[in-house]
């Protein structure tokens, strides 16, 4: 993670239109990485990263140091990208109801599929099938390489739950890959 | 082995993977994995595990590209609209501002170019693409729009590009693409993705009133509406509404559309007593020299929804029970308690966000709700007693009132049951009655003015009693008192409510000498408590919908079931046409029926094995449903269960020691009669609980 320069971000809150582009290219990359881990879809992704830096320049007031600033902005990109998950959730039912009518997009690319081994398709379907609760904390803790009190910080919820996450959610994955052996 | 124990080890594992063990616990742990195999091929299991997941993630998402070159423009050029409210404000703030600014301005000076020159980042130099535009050349002046269609009025003023519209039944959708130049997508207030359009839509209703609560809106995005209205009262043959929008969708859908050429779509959406209603206004975007123009616009039906989840009571997991959902395909499994107490029986609730459930992990059973994805648990019984979300004894409807405000609910008193209703935030219970007893198969009347109920179970001598009570609890009064002393209730699950909620139908049956026995379909008026005979039988009915009665026969293997009509007309089905002879005795069906007064019918063969069938609610169409058997012998079917849509059938049933959840989409199989069902194990033994389909708004 990138350490937050404090004058930088006195500047982007006056507004400075070349901090602003130094802010912005500082932590794209970054942003864009978590929201397409959580997405999984970079059109979203790169949405969900616009939406995330706006959202964090009109709110520089409220980042008030307590905790770092990346974890503040991994935090509002955490949820927008959940908002964004559960209103995919409503409109992939309804693509799936209008299957006939809508022609359906955000199948894997060809390159994509060739790629993956059998063994890490059955991986990914597991953690595909894990609810988000238990997929986001999986995400930051093994790509995200975080450890388990920033999750914490990030998700707003105690360090024993996010242990206890994990565990569900290793365990699930456990099950899973233990049956597609079988 | 060492002083922990394989239980602490196992935890002490799983805080190894979280990086949460000190230095002396870790020494602990590796000392217990060096004598302890199998707590040793655990941890080095779900290090695995880890280094799978994190080579996977790594391969998945570190190859994709970056963000677009376009992002810091987009970036910079909309923070430029961020009210500067947030500026410092105290002078000496601002002095320290003002000092860094010209430090980091400088530094920024040499920084940026720098990037640029390396080309270290492509985010900068390209050109921002130009927005989406209109072409102008596609609007047309008002009210000549070119069209056959004729502009409506509310688009005076404003320059039509094309209209189209779409009749279903007595609802009819009018749709117009058009061109206004303050639309933008720059601008919050009259956002449009595509600059200079917008959409206007309207619907008519032409039919006869129907009842309500009658809800309408607009969205581009599924349950995503931009606006609309609801009201409690008729819907009247009139025009209902008419509105206008921009393209309201990002631009990055927008482009994507035209990339791929997906069209643009747009819905309107009625939903009332008749059910949901809707179109869908489809276009494609076309490049022009000047912008963009509109193509194939066309409207359509919208498909009425499917049921969403089934959520399930199982023993998936270590055989501790808990709550699931999922897809009715079976896909997107999830536990929604992963609670070690036992959590059952859920309900959804009408608007489909809540579910009811019940769970003994405070000691007592008590009646829980939480949110679909089994967060926000709120307790909503306190007494210590074991509480029923219904009853414990069979379950006719749901036990949320129509409108979602209340719940129907037990509570255990010496050894039998008192019922109640709360409010659904848990408050002012009030029970239905006040003696204990066996209560069973509650029913809201539609409107939810009402609750039916049965009282007593057939160890009394007139089997049990159907009673009606007003939802606050007054007026408790026994319907069945009604009859004659020499009739009685016959099949339970038999009684509906009618659509007005002002009567109840029931069977009943009439006991007179030995092959010469009635069986008599009732209407109980709530209006002057009256009892009127609408149909006898001299076979058993199980029960009379809207006109017709459904005759079940003895249950014997000689009676086929009978849908006679009002007019004099009737149609028959033999349950066993598709068995194979064995011992007659092991003969039998049961069936259900939906809301929409549909009928599945479940038919076990002499030798065992089970057929469904299906009846639209008169009988005028009977069909099989699979062209195979869906159980074998030995197995036996506990619940039928429809989703609210009729689009699919839940079946509980025990096979071989284990209960099984089957999914049917009855739609698909109308069609296609070698479809399969989706069946997931739920359990060892018998499992009594039956899966609630989670209502779609």
């Amino acid at each position: 993670m990138i350490a937050m320069d404090y004058r930088l971000i006195e500047l982007c809150r006056a507004g400075d239109s070349s901090a602003v582009e130094h802010f912005v290219q500082t932590y794209q990359q970054d942003i864009y990485r978590l929201a397409l881990s959580i997405l999984d879809d970079s059109t979203e992704a790169e949405d969900a990263t616009q939406d995330s830096l706006l959202a964090a320049l009109r709110s520089l007031d409220s980042f008030r140091g307590v905790s770092s600033f990346t974890t503040w902005l991994y935090s509002i990109t955490v949820n927008l990208c959940r908002t964004r998950l559960q209103r995919r959730k409503r409109r992939e039912h309804l693509t799936r109801i209008l299957g006939g009518i809508l022609r359906v997009h955000g199948t894997p690319s060809v390159e994509e599929n060739a790629i993956r081994s059998e063994s890490d398709e059955a991986l990914w379907r597991a953690v595909r099938r894990l609810d988000e609760k238990h997929r986001i904390p999986i995400v930051l803790r093994y790509y995200h390489d975080l450890p388990v009190a920033e999750i914490a910080a990030i998700l707003q919820i105690p360090e024993g739950t996010v242990h206890s996450r994990l565990n569900i959610a290793r365990r699930q994955l456990q099950v899973v890959l233990k049956e597609g052996r079988s | 082995m060492n002083g922990i124990t394989h239980k602490q080890a196992t935890e002490l594992t799983r805080r190894r993977l979280d990086g949460l063990l000190s230095e002396g616990e870790s020494l602990l742990l590796d000392e217990h994995l060096h004598s302890c195999d199998s707590c040793r091929i655990h941890a080095e299991e779900m290090e695995l595990l880890s280094a799978r997941l994190q080579s996977e993630f790594h391969l998945r998402w570190d190859q994709k590209p970056g963000p677009s070159h376009n992002l810091i423009e987009h970036v910079t050029a909309k923070a430029r609209r961020i009210p500067m409210a947030n500026r410092v404000s105290s002078s000496a703030k601002l002095f320290a501002g003002i000092a860094a600014l010209g430090i980091l301005a400088i530094a920024l000076n040499f920084i940026i170019p720098g990037i640029r020159d390396t080309g270290a980042s492509p985010t900068t130099n390209s050109p921002a693409p130009a927005p989406l535009t209109i072409d102008p050349q596609s609007c047309m002046s008002f009210p000549d729009s070119g069209s056959d269609l004729q502009p409506p009025n509310q688009l005076y003023g404003y320059e039509p590009i094309q209209g189209t519209s779409f009749v279903d039944g007595d609802f009819s959708y009018e749709f117009w693409l058009y061109c206004d130049s303050s639309l933008r997508p720059d601008d919050n207030e009259n956002f449009s993705a595509i600059a200079g359009l917008g959409i206007y839509a309207s619907l008519d209703y032409t039919g006869p009133t129907i009842d309500g609560p009658v809800e309408y809106y607009y969205e581009f995005e599924p349950n995503n509406p931009l606006g609309g209205g609801s009201w409690n009262g008729p819907l009247y043959n009139a025009s209902i509404t008419g509105a206008r929008f921009g393209i309201d969708i990002s631009e990055t859908k927008v482009r994507e559309y035209i990339q791929q050429g997906t069209p643009v779509q747009f819905h309107v959406i009625v939903d009332s007593t008749l059910g949901r209603k809707g179109a869908i206004l489809s276009f494609n975007l076309e490049p022009t020299e000047q912008g963009y123009k509109i193509a194939d616009l066309h409207a359509d039906q919208l498909d009425h929804p499917s049921a969403g989840l089934i959520a399930f009571t199982s023993a998936i997991e270590n055989g501790n029970l808990d709550i699931y959902t999922m897809r009715p395909d079976g896909n997107e499994l999830t536990n929604l308690t992963n609670n070690p107490a036992h959590d059952v029986n859920p309900f959804w609730s009408p608007d489909g966000r809540r579910i009811a459930f019940e769970s003994d992990r405070d000691g007592f059973m008590h009646i829980y709700l939480m949110d679909p994805d089994g967060s926000n648990v709120i307790q909503l019984t306190e007494d210590e007693a074991d509480h029923e979300i219904g009853t414990k004894y069979g379950i006719h409807s749901s036990p949320w009132s129509p409108d979602g405000s209340k719940l129907i609910f037990s509570q255990r008193a010496v050894g039998k049951w008192i019922l109640y209703t709360m409010d659904a935030n848990g408050e002012n219970p009030k029970p239905l009655v006040t003696e204990p007893n066996i209560y069973s198969y509650p029913a809201w009347s539609p409107n939810g003015q009402h609750i039916a109920f049965l009282a007593g179970d057939a160890t009394e001598p007139n089997g049990p009693r159907l009673y009606v009570v007003d939802a606050d609890g007054n007026n408790l009064t026994e319907v069945t008192k009604s009859l004659p002393e020499n009739e009685r209730l016959w099949a339970y699950i038999g009684y509906y409510w009618s659509r007005d909620g002002q009567s109840i139908f029931f069977i009943a049956y009439r006991q007179i000498d030995e092959g010469q026995d009635q069986w008599i379909a009732y209407e109980f008026s709530l209006e002057g408590n009256t009892l009127g005979e609408k149909a006898v039988s001299s076979t058993p009915m199980g029960d009379w919908w809207e006109g017709t009665s459904f005759i079940t026969g003895f249950g014997d293997i000689k009676s086929p079931l009978t849908w006679l009509r009002s007019d004099g007309t009737f149609s028959t089905l033999e349950p066993l046409e598709k068995c194979q002879m064995g011992d007659e005795n092991q003969y039998g069906a049961t069936y259900a029926r939906s809301a929409h007064g549909n009928l599945v019918i479940a038919a076990r063969c002499p030798i065992g094995d089970w057929w469904l069938y299906w009846a639209n609610p008169n009988g005028t169409e009977i069909k099989s449903l699979l062209d195979a058997p869906i159980a074998a012998k030995g197995s036996d079917i506990m619940g039928l269960i429809w989703s609210p849509d009729d689009r699919y059938l839940a079946i509980n049933m025990t096979m071989d020691g284990k209960t099984y959840m089957s999914i049917l989409n009855i739609e698909e199989a109308l069609k296609d009669p070698s479809v399969k069902l989706v069946q997931t194990v739920i359990g060892g033994g018998s499992l009594f609980y039956d899966p609630s389909w989670q209502p779609m708004p």
